[in-house]
């Protein structure tokens, strides 16, 4: 099939957008590089810590004027926005193929998804209300009103370059707040994109800013004075010790949302053909790069006998493994593939460093992923096709770590408390599914497993933008989360007023 | 058994959809008696692409959730010739007209069908737009009687 067009036809020089300006940066540049093609499609800068403080500077100085801005006024900012963001929806899908290495389908699934939260946001003028009570006492009312606090920088992943600062971003500047984005280094150009167009749709000079870089800007994120709070999505050691342990010595606001090893448990009497299907694309979808992905495939035996439960695991390890080795893998610009490149050549063999050691600990290698067979005649330096193991412990390296890659590890719970031990066992808790028939076993399921997302025959369970990303124990630090009505509570102070008159 | 992927087969839908709409414009244009009824199948196919695209990119995130790709079928059997030779005669292309609204509507109609367990949305889109085809299929056909 043939290559849709791409998009982006010369290298892209990367600029930091602070104050309503593009600027270029004194940062050293490193090169983008498509992960598919492996050519270079843009520069990027590792911006300096001076970069960082003239963007918050920038933003501190539009904040006065924007907060006093009304909020049904902002909202047209971002009704503008969601204008510009579907006129450009297809170049938008295809940058992010480009930069990431996902598949099309899934480029326009990230960007609709980044859409939604500027239309959730811009609902603000209903979702900013307050409340009130007369006559707390006689004569005296009580009310409560929301207040925007200040400069937030929001600090973004890989995975999902162009969806995740829109969980976080919509919101802040819609209670009247400014942001500060860093982009990941590896993909920051559907970022720029972005600013280009809030550009477009009216934000004032400083509200909206994009400062790129690595570590250095992290750091001087955190450490800055006037920042107000952090949003980030990444790793786990990241968001619980240097994300959440510096804002809290800072006294800063923070969502840190972190990594994830996700259980999905087969019960007997689950629909086998649609569980099939529904793992597939949670398993090896975005080549498993993604915080909701499926890691570990549980089956679990509750109610057979030996032998049934034996008959049982069989038919689901067959299903699984003959669906995936037929899923197609190549460039996310042609419209057959079902499966992309991960995103640079350093995490492929960080995940086959992992698929070794299964085999060391003695997992079964039923589908080995490792054997690249491509659509298309492209470098196989980033791909990997994908990867079963069978027979999986949740004791193993493979069993208990984040592999981030499409390698999926099925195990066995001879009843639904085994299961629920498993899931329980491991340190993270982003999501877990079920797939059953049963509505006992999904309510216990749901109403027993510790993870902030829990999906009933869901294979991916993504929280809308108007519900929000949820996560527990090491996937997630902090209170409030992105997304919906707790975003806008994130970003607000409360403040009550009590009021008497003479 | 061949596996189409969501994009795979909506690409071709609005592509077959706007070549459809070319083909009836041109007509009008050459035939100005039959200038309204041309016109208006042509607004039928761009309604149509407007309905899939959409239903599309706003279900797109369902449908990969659910693994949305239709089985078994092969895009290559529904390859249209749109072409309208010079002196073709108006009766010709409305046969030809006749003949790839019903093919079109067969694609549409198997794919509505074999979605229709994983998303009904994107199927409903498809299953109307065979309809719609359906029923133009008969307005030619009538207009080539007259």
């Amino acid at each position: 099939m043939a290559i849709l067009e791409e998009p982006i036809k010369e290298p892209v020089n990367v600029m930091n957008y602070i104050g309503g300006e593009w600027v270029e940066s004194k940062g050293k540049y490193v090169d983008i590089v498509n992960p598919a093609t492996m050519k270079v499609i843009g520069r990027v800068p590792r911006s300096t810590a001076d970069e960082l403080n003239e963007a918050v500077k920038a933003a501190w100085d539009a904040f006065e004027e924007w907060r006093r801005t009304p909020p049904v006024a902002r909202a047209r900012c971002l009704f503008r926005l969601k204008e510009l963001l579907e006129e450009n929806f297809e170049e938008l899908s295809r940058i992010v193929v480009m930069e990431h290495g996902k598949i099309i389908d899934e480029a326009r699934g990230e960007v609709r998804r980044g859409i939604e939260n500027v239309e959730v946001a811009a609902g603000i003028p209903s979702l900013m209300m307050g409340y009130n009570l007369e006559d707390v006492a006689r004569g005296i009312d009580e009310y409560v009103i929301y207040q925007p606090v200040g400069v937030f920088g929001i600090i973004s992943p890989f995975n999902f370059p162009f969806m995740v600062p829109l969980w976080f971003a919509p919101y802040a500047v819609a209670t009247g707040n400014c942001v500060i984005i860093k982009p990941s280094s590896e993909d920051p150009i559907s970022q720029m994109k972005i600013a280009e167009l809030a550009e477009e749709a009216g934000f004032p000079p400083g509200v909206w800013n994009v400062v790129n870089g690595g570590r250095e800007v992290v750091n001087a994120m955190l450490e800055h004075p006037d920042i107000s709070g952090v949003c980030f999505v990444g790793s786990t050691p990241v968001a619980k010790n240097v994300i959440y342990k510096k804002c809290g010595e800072t006294g800063k606001r923070v969502i840190a949302q972190a990594g994830a090893k996700n259980f999905i448990l087969v019960m007997p009497d689950a629909n086998l053909e649609r569980t099939i299907a529904a793992c597939m694309t949670s398993f090896f979808g975005n080549a498993g790069q993604r915080c909701l992905a499926g890691a570990n495939l549980v089956v679990v035996g509750e109610g057979l006998s030996e032998q049934e439960f034996n008959n049982f695991y069989d038919k689901v390890v067959k299903a699984f493994v003959d669906s995936a080795s037929k899923i197609r893998v190549g460039y996310g610009l042609d419209e057959s593939v079902q499966m992309g490149p991960v995103r640079d050549e350093e995490k492929k063999k960080r995940i086959i460093g992992y698929i070794e050691k299964g085999i060391e600990e003695g997992a079964k290698l039923v589908l080995d992923g490792r054997q690249v067979k491509l659509i298309g005649d492209w470098p196989t330096n980033c791909f990997l096709n994908p990867t079963v193991f069978t027979e999986v412990t949740p004791d193993m390296t493979i069993g208990r770590e984040e592999i981030f890659g499409p390698v999926a590890c099925i195990m066995r719970a001879r009843t639904f408390d085994e299961a629920i031990d498993m899931i329980h066992g491991n340190p993270y808790g982003n999501s877990a599914s079920i797939f059953t028939q049963s509505g006992k076993w999904a309510r216990e399921f749901r109403y027993r497993v510790l993870c902030g997302n829990i999906g009933i025959n869901i294979g991916i369970p993504a929280p809308m933008a108007f519900f929000p990303f949820g996560g527990m124990k090491n996937s997630f630090f902090g209170v409030l989360h992105g997304q919906g009505r707790e975003a806008i509570r994130f970003f607000t102070e409360a403040k009550v007023v009590i009021e008497r008159w003479f | 058994m061949s596996e189409v992927t969501a994009s795979a087969i909506v690409d071709f839908a609005v592509k077959l959809e706007e070549n459809a709409s070319k083909f009836y414009k041109e007509l009008a244009e050459r035939f100005p008696d039959k200038k309204l009824s041309l016109q208006s199948f042509a607004k039928t196919c761009d309604r149509n692409r407007i309905s899939i695209l959409r239903t599309y990119q706003e279900t797109i995130t369902d449908a990969i959730e659910a693994g949305y790709s239709v089985k078994g079928v092969n895009l290559n059997d529904y390859a249209v010739d749109f072409s309208l030779p010079a002196n073709i005669s108006l009766a010709d292309a409305l046969k030809k007209a006749a003949d790839f609204e019903e093919k079109v509507a067969s694609l549409f109609s198997t794919v509505a069908e074999q979605s229709k367990d994983l998303l009904h949305t994107i199927a409903d889109a498809f299953r109307i737009a065979a309809r719609k085809h359906r029923d133009q299929k008969q307005k030619v056909e009538a207009l080539i009687g007259k």
